[in-house]
């Protein structure tokens, strides 16, 4: 392949391919028109591109969520409430008396006292 | 025209603000950008589009290569663009082209998943050229870009590069080894390689110049 065939081939080679850019249609001419408008609009707010370092507060911040999620203490429920009661009131829970008795517990209470300082006292009449 | 003006002051507010440089040379290098990425675009969108032989994707690929430099590199010396662009659009090509290679082997068994790019229609208005040339010279030019396009579908990938990098975008060897991101001995071989390819291809259709 001499030199000069070599260099009219890439001449030729070169024309057409510089044709083929120039001859472009409109819509892809005016969308490059906007891709270049976009590049100089990147130029110009740097600061809108994401960078690096700006994962760290994120991070950060999804650290703290997820600490808060796994450190909180969870909602008592009922039964959970009935776990954490007191013996003697747990005593009350499982006895088979009725709710009715515990409620007036105190009025039962000066009952029974009221009984015993009745039978110790000494009949009116002093027999005994 | 006013519209451009505008932009490249706004574009230079923006890099005065980074502190890099004078205020008259940031104006400088603002105009230079827009100068630079409207010199190349044509011919970067057709380098890519040979390459990845679909218009949409060709200019998603230029898109980003701006974008990419405008962001990382546009204050650094206006000389250094060229290769950094076409490096970042030679990385966009590849990216491109190993996306679609893993596309058509996952979904490629898949009835209608098989895209052919020379089998989808366009519209033909919006492909129809701007009528810079006359009629006779057009059908010459037409024909030798269909010929032309035709053999370099062949071509492979590296050889391609090096061809449109050299012939289309005039850059020398040191300049498209930097944009290709290998040594100036394997583009020689390369582009030697392509020239030679693609003379035998085209004998029939170029004569005399081939």
């Amino acid at each position: 392949m001499s030199d000069q065939k070599q260099d009219e081939f890439e001449q030729r080679a070169k024309v057409v391919l510089q044709a083929s850019a120039d001859e472009l249609d409109a819509r892809t001419r005016s969308r490059l028109t906007q891709a270049r408008h976009a590049a100089l609009d990147a130029a110009r707010n740097p600061s809108s591109a994401i960078k690096p370092y700006m994962w760290i507060p994120a991070g950060a911040a999804a650290a703290a969520v997820a600490v808060f999620l796994i450190g909180r203490p969870a909602p008592v429920t009922e039964s959970q409430q009935v776990a954490a009661a007191p013996v003697d009131e747990f005593e009350i829970i499982a006895a088979e008396d009725s709710l009715e008795f515990y409620r007036d517990v105190d009025f039962y209470a000066w009952l029974a006292a009221a009984d015993a300082d009745a039978d110790e006292e000494p009949a009116p009449d002093g027999e005994v | 025209m006013q519209a451009s003006a505008t932009l490249s002051h706004q574009v230079m507010g923006a890099l005065c603000t980074q502190g890099a440089a004078p205020e008259g040379t940031i104006l400088d290098q603002a105009r230079q950008l827009e100068q630079f990425l409207a010199a190349v675009e044509k011919r970067a969108f057709q380098i890519a589009r040979l390459a990845i032989r679909d218009a949409d994707d060709a200019l998603d690929i230029v898109q980003d290569a701006m974008l990419q430099l405008a962001r990382k590199y546009a204050q650094r010396p206006s000389e250094q663009w060229k290769p950094l662009f076409y490096r970042i659009l030679q990385n966009r090509i590849r990216d491109c082209q190993r996306c679609r290679m893993v596309r058509n082997r996952v979904f490629g068994w898949l009835p209608g998943m098989r895209s052919d790019p020379e089998l989808e229609i366009g519209d033909p208005y919006e492909a129809t050229p701007d009528d810079a040339q006359g009629p006779a010279d057009r059908v010459v030019t037409d024909e030798a870009m269909r010929a032309l396009e035709h053999a370099l579908k062949d071509l492979p990938a590296r050889q391609l590069e090096a061809f449109l990098l050299r012939t289309m975008e005039g850059m020398d060897v040191a300049e498209t080894a930097e944009a290709m991101g290998c040594t100036e001995g394997s583009v020689k071989t390369h582009y030697s390689r392509a020239v030679h390819a693609l003379r035998e291809r085209l004998q029939d259709s170029w004569g005399g110049s081939a």
